[in-house]
């Protein structure tokens, strides 16, 4: 009796130990997953317009596994009706789908449906404060049909998945780009950078920038960098000095060019890519001008760089049928390409 | 609304009372017999439509007018829709008509909104809509909204399964869908009202009106629908599934159709045919998108005008047309007008060569004018077309159509569409006969005014889609004491080249229409209608349709590898059955449908799984002398199904309809 209860607490004591060794060297080299979806690329499929089939895929960090409709496949139901980005804030992340007027959240290391925003309207880009507190554009402000009011920019509560406030802007508001407790909002229908207060969430000021300012990203230099441009003008590149009483440089393209895409910068912050006039281009933050030649000539739907690697990931493909991802050498050279969802708009490194 | 018609039925009986002149009756009697004569001879034993159960009161004699087409269709497949369903239920869209009744398979964007058919798993813009002979699908978009069809109330609708270019021009590429109004100057008098009421907001009101004296024929239809479509629904696209009551789906559609014959001289007749039709719908959003208080409004007036005589040893017709089609779209974020004039006109000439020989040529002309906000201004296009149709019995038992057609249209040409097809009687025994058929068919489409003229992208270059299409079968028919049945089983093959696809344009942020794709696809078609006549007072009825299909087109798998995959939104196997029993005054109908999995986008990503839809309607006739009454009593959706035909629309669960429909009819 008593040596049967003395190998029974041998035996926890061994089990015990060993498990407390095993964890305590997951812990030590953070070889323990939160979830198989922790680390990778994402790409944010738009769908066909005013049906629900945007979707996210999902590409490992080896680049050799690929789920082609991860939300679909943890979720089994569809993401929404045109997912317009997706925005990591801790283990948590967050998709625009801005045709459903909603924000999912997921847990980002497993994809699962954790949540939603609703009472949104045209939600396309976030950015979070915090892990409570995020801001989020609202595309509104179509001059059809005689509307008078304003853009939106919406304040969330992460904590309760609510909006709080709702600033005005200008029209069509796109990009937005936080710095230094300030955040800076793209008004794509006019020609202004709204900036907002984040302590007190009121419009401090704006900054003209010139026609249609789309997307904003920070340089290493705390420079904020804007596309902007019309689809019947040229447009530019504007640098914003935030130091220096919000001073902007322009870096016009040449005449006979339109079309902005969309605006990224690698990992060192050094190196501005872009979408225009249906290829892809690089420019130095040090440049003295704008790029005139292409680093790749092709149209992209959505463009993105990991910081890591640098390599270049580019969005094409139908509007109602698969489209692909095609990777690029920051030099322009292709390296593979791989059939995602309808539209890739986006891609986010994680 | 209902004043024009009232005014119709005024006039009616303000005729009525007229005094006929006997001897005129009696020619155009003898006339009437005649033509019939003629064309029983000429017909087709096997296209001839399977007498149907009569309503009580008998309704107008058989037509002429819409044999047109089946004449020169020897070894094709037309079948006619039970025009039962719309002398009981005037109003029924084409939409509502075809998903009870045909194998086919429609693609409705929810109840009483878009709606869609294609035949033979090609798409919807490769349907041909043909009202009394002219195409009436929207020349922008280059497709019919089934939704927007309610045919009024004497419509013959048939369905032309497979390609017939030479027949019925443009766009008949899958098949076609024949609207025939026929022309009867037998004397009768008839006025009808209907009322019903329904789940979810549906009200239906219908008065219609013919008048008959052996010269003048007149007929009246005025229909409105109204539905508010605010039914419950599982929205499985949101997180946690809520249920939520159906948002902006309401509609109202009323439709106002008039037609005029009348007899010249014996041999000789003046037709006016108006039919117009407004429907305002909101447009039902999918599930998980955003209601954007999208609504469209859609306004499309036809009219014509038709002179047929006999002439230089022949049957002379000359047809002119005129259609105004409004189509306004709005939501939050978009304002789209587009509105468009045609104007069309036909001349044919058919003659018997020999007893057993029979020609027509005819040429058409078309004008469209289109004001378009996408277009960036006006926009006219003009199509020409040139046909030939032979018909020839060299034996009793065997029946060869042989028809071309070419057509020319500005900028470009469509090739030579011919078509040859025969039957071929080879068994007659106890009551059965049994035909062999085999048809073979050139097919070419059009590309839309959109495809040509849209801003940016629209490709005034683009080449017209051309198809084949082979096609063999069976036909049994049974004829013995009380039962008679038909039956049909066909296999096809077809092929559809520059095949027509939007996509996005390698220069900019926008898409262009390409000739991209080439589809093929095969499959087997079994049509099974049959009829049980007990004695006076008991019958039953009962049809099967199946439809088997594969249609493919070659698409990059993940590998970037050319893989087949069968077209969205093409089940491959579609069941449409029904059955009604008749005692005495009553009668009791179903109809049932199985539709497979279909898929939802063309990589096959996604698909919808299958699904099984069930209606019933229970009625009773009171008669009283001239007078008849008539209650009903539907069930929609018995089996209470989630289903959608579109990915994410969402369809009414189980309801219920009650209708009464009073009517008066004479006959001499």
């Amino acid at each position: 009796m008593k040596v049967n209860t003395l190998k029974k607490y041998f035996l926890y004591l061994i089990l015990g130990t060993s498990s407390m060794l095993a964890s305590s060297c997951d812990s030590e080299n953070d070889l323990e997953p939160k979830g198989a979806y922790e680390h990778g690329v994402f790409i944010l499929n738009e769908g066909q317009f005013s049906t629900p089939t945007a979707e996210v895929s999902y590409l490992s960090p080896d680049a050799k596994t690929l789920v082609p409709d991860l939300f679909n496949k943890v979720n089994n139901r569809p993401l929404g009706d045109a997912a317009q980005s997706i925005t990591f804030v801790g283990d948590k992340a967050y998709i625009a789908v801005n045709a459903s007027e909603k924000i999912e959240v997921v847990n980002a290391n497993t994809f699962a449906s954790i949540g939603v925003i609703n009472g949104l309207k045209i939600p396309r880009y976030m950015a979070a404060l915090n892990s409570s507190k995020a801001y989020v554009t609202e595309y509104v402000g179509y001059a059809f049909s005689g509307y008078t009011g304003t853009g939106r920019v919406a304040v969330l509560d992460l904590n309760t998945n609510t909006v709080t406030k709702t600033i005005n802007v200008g029209l069509l508001p796109e990009g937005l780009l936080l710095s230094n407790n300030k955040l800076y909002v793209a008004n794509g229908s006019g020609n202004t950078i709204s900036v907002i207060n984040t302590s007190t969430d009121v419009v401090e000021s704006t900054i003209n920038v010139g026609e249609s300012p789309k997307h904003l990203v920070l340089d290493a230099n705390n420079k904020i960098w804007v596309l902007r441009g019309g689809y019947g003008t040229p447009g530019a590149l504007v640098k914003i000095d935030p130091a220096n009483n919000n001073a902007t440089t322009s870096y016009t393209f040449p005449l006979g060019t339109s079309g902005p895409g969309y605006l990224t910068i690698n990992g060192a912050k050094n190196t501005l890519y872009f979408t225009y006039n249906s290829a892809v281009y690089a420019m130095p933050v040090t440049a003295t001008s704008a790029p005139t030649t292409a680093l790749i000539h092709r149209t992209a739907y959505g463009l993105g760089i990991d910081p890591q690697t640098n390599i270049l990931y580019l969005g094409v493909g139908g509007y109602t049928s698969n489209g692909w991802a095609v990777r690029y050498q920051p030099t322009g050279a292709v390296i593979d390409s791989f059939q995602v969802r309808i539209l890739p708009n986006g891609f986010s490194f994680r | 609304m209902v004043a024009p018609t009232w005014a119709g039925v005024f006039v009616y009986l303000f005729l009525c009372s007229l005094p006929r002149l006997a001897t005129l009756r009696n020619m155009v009697r003898r006339l009437f017999l005649f033509a019939l004569a003629t064309v029983a001879t000429e017909l087709l034993a096997l296209r001839e439509s399977h007498a149907q159960l009569k309503d009580t009161v008998q309704l107008a004699p058989v037509t002429v007018s819409a044999q047109r087409y089946t004449r020169y269709a020897a070894g094709s497949r037309v079948q006619t829709v039970d025009s039962l369903l719309l002398q009981r239920r005037p109003g029924l869209t084409l939409a509502d008509m075809l998903q009870q009744r045909s194998p086919l398979y429609l693609r409705s964007y929810g109840n009483g909104m878009t709606a869609t058919v294609a035949f033979r798993g090609t798409s919807s813009s490769h349907t041909a809509v043909l009202w009394n002979g002219f195409n009436i699908a929207l020349p922008t978009l280059g497709m019919s909204d089934f939704a927007l069809l309610p045919p009024s109330i004497n419509t013959q609708v048939s369905l032309q399964h497979g390609p017939s270019g030479a027949l019925h021009g443009s766009g008949a590429v899958g098949g076609a869908v024949l609207l025939d109004n026929p022309v009867s100057f037998a004397p009768q008098q008839q006025i009808q009202v209907q009322q019903e009421l329904g789940s979810f907001g549906h009200q239906r009101t219908a008065a219609s009106g013919s008048f008959a004296n052996g010269r003048l024929a007149l007929t009246s239809t005025f229909t409105r629908t109204a539905d508010d479509n605010d039914f419950r629904f599982e929205n499985t696209t949101a997180f946690g599934s809520p249920w939520e009551t159906q948002q902006n789906a309401a509609f109202d559609q009323t439709s106002l159709a008039q037609e005029v014959h009348y007899k010249l001289a014996p041999a000789q007749r003046l037709t006016v045919r108006g039919w117009y039709v407004k429907t305002h719908r909101q447009i039902q959003p999918s599930m998980g998108s955003a209601n954007t208080h999208a609504q469209q409004d859609d306004e499309n007036l036809r009219l014509m005008g038709e002179w047929q005589g006999q002439l230089a040893g022949g049957t002379t017709t000359v047809r002119a047309a005129y259609f105004n089609d409004i189509l306004n779209y709005q939501d939050d974020g978009v304002l789209s007008l587009s509105k468009v004039n045609t104007s069309q006109s036909q001349v044919e000439h058919e003659r018997t060569l020999l007893p057993n020989l029979l020609l027509q040529l005819g040429g058409e002309g078309q004008l469209f004018k289109a004001d378009v906000g996408g277009y960036g201004g006006k926009v006219s296009e003009q199509r020409f077309s040139a046909y030939g149709w032979l018909r020839y019995d060299p034996l009793p038992m065997l029946q060869v159509s042989l028809n071309v057609r070419q057509a020319w249209v500005q900028g470009f040409n469509p090739p030579l569409t011919p078509t040859v097809g025969a039957n071929l009687q080879v068994l007659e025994q106890g009551g059965n006969t049994l035909a062999v058929k085999a048809n073979v068919s050139r097919s070419y489409r059009v590309p839309t005014l959109n495809d040509r003229f849209w801003r940016p992208g629209g490709n005034p270059s683009l080449k017209p889609e051309s198809g084949w299409g082979y096609e063999g079968g069976l036909v049994h028919q049974h004829k013995q004491g009380s039962l008679t049945g038909t039956t049909e089983l066909t296999g096809y093959a077809l092929q559809v080249k520059d095949w027509i696809q939007w996509q996005p344009s390698p220069t900019g942020g926008y898409s262009e229409p390409v000739n991209l794709q080439r589809v093929k696809g095969n499959g087997a078609e079994l049509d099974s209608r049959w009829q049980y006549r007990l004695d006076e007072h008991r019958s039953l009825s009962a049809g099967l349709a199946y439809a088997y299909t594969i249609s493919e087109q070659k698409l990059p798998d993940e590998r970037a590898q050319l893989q087949n995959r069968q077209l969205f939104y093409v089940p491959k196997h579609k069941v449409a059955t029904w059955a009604e029993v008749r005692y005495r005054t009553w009668w009791l109908s179903s109809d049932a449908t199985f539709t497979g999995r279909r898929f939802t986008d063309n990589d096959n990503n996604n698909w919808l799984p299958a699904y099984a839809l069930v209606n019933a309607s229970l009625g009773k006739t009171f008669a009283w002398r001239s007078f008849e009454a008539q209650l009903m009593a539907q069930v929609q959706n018995l089996s209470n199904t989630v289903y959608q035909t579109m990915a994410y629309r969402a369809m009414p669960p189980r309801n219920f309809r009650v209708s009464l429909a009073l009517r008066w009819a004479t006959q001499p």
